[in-house]
């Protein structure tokens, strides 16, 4: 168990240690989306009032800065450590696969889920929003973090440069996040759009997040339970097999 | 039991056979050298050992116990000092050593005692705060071994450790190597100094293109060729095989 809890004290550390380069950041770009979608623009993309538009965006950032974090951690720290060769000394250690893979999966849970707290506080200055149900979101919050942290370690493994590193978080994560409603309810946008939409896993998670925190829903939380039980399952497999052959880690 | 005990080892990069069908073993409390040269296969051998290398075709024993399926095991009993150095550029020496033993369930206050005897007995107590690149190539070095030492392995394996330090502090390191031998600690050493193993090693085994080309006590081998240096023997061995 030492081992365990000190690789996922390696991997929250270097979070924790340089604020300015990984809290601070979210704390100005979410204030900025509150004040440009919430405040300003706010009564013009939403049918309701300016306040139940800011109670309606404020679960969709958490998720936003929750996936962010999520992913970024584990991705950062295996290329990194790949790259330097320094995940050697992890791997000639007596930690077992299944321990690596939940330190880096935890270690991006932690990160994910301050960011989401952070993001909710500086939410309350605009607008409060409590917990419907607690239930709901532990376990919306908890597995879409681990199925980003999954997509970190895949990424983080995968990636020969550093520039791949950002293509599925530039090209692929963003825009699911943008177009999965965090701004907008699939009222107010065209019906071609609200089709795909649909189709969007990332919509399921941020409605379902939203639910729990706002008791409103415009999807089946059920199905985003599945989708996210399903997901995290088969991702967490994957990992641990994958840390198991070596994959990537050794020669 | 051997301490290292390899039976049909085969390591392949692709198509590339860099270890071919070799057999080897090591008893404990041996100081055994492994020669060869560039490319032969040593390094390679020895990440198969430790894991840092997926197996290809064959068994390795650390103790009895089995590199792969009895990985976590194996790898309590090995301490690795590589032949390429990888530190983590943000960490100080101390926490190196702290977190290393941490991977291996050593508790906090047990790793620091333990990091800082070993970094005081290596003559760096003084660069504990220091990151990685605040140091010297034989400071670095100095890092690695211990940092192969702090679970207290059984045994320890060293990947041309000297390669780069000056004759003291090579001098320094033996004596302390020496000693741990002599305590129990089985030493497998590859190096490209032969003066080194000659004057060190019990056991040496020649490794050339993934095979072991050879295998003797270094006295008797010194013997056979009529007290010649091993230098020389090395050579017209390593040479006939070409
Ligand atoms: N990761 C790797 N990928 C491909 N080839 C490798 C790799 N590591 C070593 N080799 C090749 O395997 C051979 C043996 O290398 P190595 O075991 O490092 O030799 P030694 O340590 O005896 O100098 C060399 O030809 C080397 O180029
Ligand atoms: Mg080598």
């Amino acid at each position: 168990m030492i081992g365990f809890w000190t690789l996922i004290k390696r991997e929250t550390m270097r979070f924790f240690q340089v604020p300015n380069n990984t809290i601070l950041p979210v704390l100005v770009s979410t204030a900025l989306y509150f004040i440009i979608f919430g405040v300003a623009l706010g009564e013009r993309i939403s049918t309701g009032s300016p306040e139940e538009y800011l109670i309606f965006l404020i679960p969709g950032l958490i998720m936003m800065n929750m996936i962010s974090g999520a992913f970024s951690n584990p991705s950062g720290s295996l290329f990194v450590s790949r790259l330097l060769g320094y995940i050697n000394d992890v791997l000639l250690s007596s930690l077992s696969y299944k321990e690596i893979v939940s330190a880096y999966i935890i270690g991006g849970v932690i990160r994910g889920i301050v960011l989401g707290i952070i993001t909710w506080i500086t939410g309350l200055f605009f607008a409060t929003v409590g917990i419907h149900h607690l239930g709901w979101f532990l376990l919306y919050s908890i597995l879409t973090c681990v199925v980003f942290a999954c997509l970190g370690i895949l990424i983080g493994l995968y990636a020969e440069r550093n520039d791949t590193l950002n293509i599925p978080r530039n090209f692929v994560i963003t825009p699911l996040v943008f177009l999965g409603g965090v701004f907008y309810s699939l009222e107010v946008i065209p019906e071609t759009l609200r089709q795909i939409t649909l189709y969007n896993p990332l919509f399921y998670m941020i409605n379902g997040l939203r639910y729990s925190m706002t008791g409103t829903a415009e999807a089946s939380i059920w199905l985003g339970a599945i989708l996210l039980i399903a997901l995290s399952t088969v991702l967490i497999l994957l990992c641990t097999y994958l840390f198991k052959i070596g994959w990537k880690l050794r020669s | 039991m051997y301490a290292i005990e390899i039976t049909g080892l085969t390591k392949k990069y692709g198509s590339f056979t860099a270890v071919n069908n070799l057999s080897l073993s090591i008893p404990k409390g041996m100081f055994y050298g492994l020669l060869g040269p560039n490319g032969a296969g040593k390094s390679s051998t020895i990440h198969c050992i430790t894991g840092l290398a997926n197996i290809t075709q064959g068994t390795i024993k650390v103790l009895g116990k089995d590199v792969v399926t009895d990985y976590q095991e194996a790898r309590k009993l090995v301490g690795l000092s590589q032949q390429d150095i990888h530190i983590d550029p943000y960490f100080t020496m101390d926490q190196v050593l702290v977190y290393q033993a941490g991977y291996f369930g050593i508790p906090a206050g047990e790793a620091k005692k333990r990091a800082e005897k070993l970094l005081k007995q290596f003559g760096v107590w003084e660069k504990r705060n220091e990151i990685y690149r605040k140091l010297s190539g034989g400071m670095k070095r100095k890092v690695e071994i211990a940092k192969a030492l702090i679970h207290k392995p059984k045994i320890l394996i060293l990947d041309e450790p000297t390669a780069g330090l000056d004759v003291q502090t090579r001098k320094d390191l033996w004596e302390f190597i020496r000693e741990q031998n002599k305590q129990g600690l089985t030493v497998i050493l590859t190096t490209h100094y032969l003066e080194e193993a000659e004057a060190l090693c019990e056991k040496i085994g020649i490794i050339t293109e993934g095979k072991l080309h050879i295998e003797a006590n270094t006295q008797e081998l010194k013997k056979q060729h009529k007290n010649k240096k091993l230098e020389e023997i090395f050579l017209s061995l390593t040479e006939k095989k070409q």
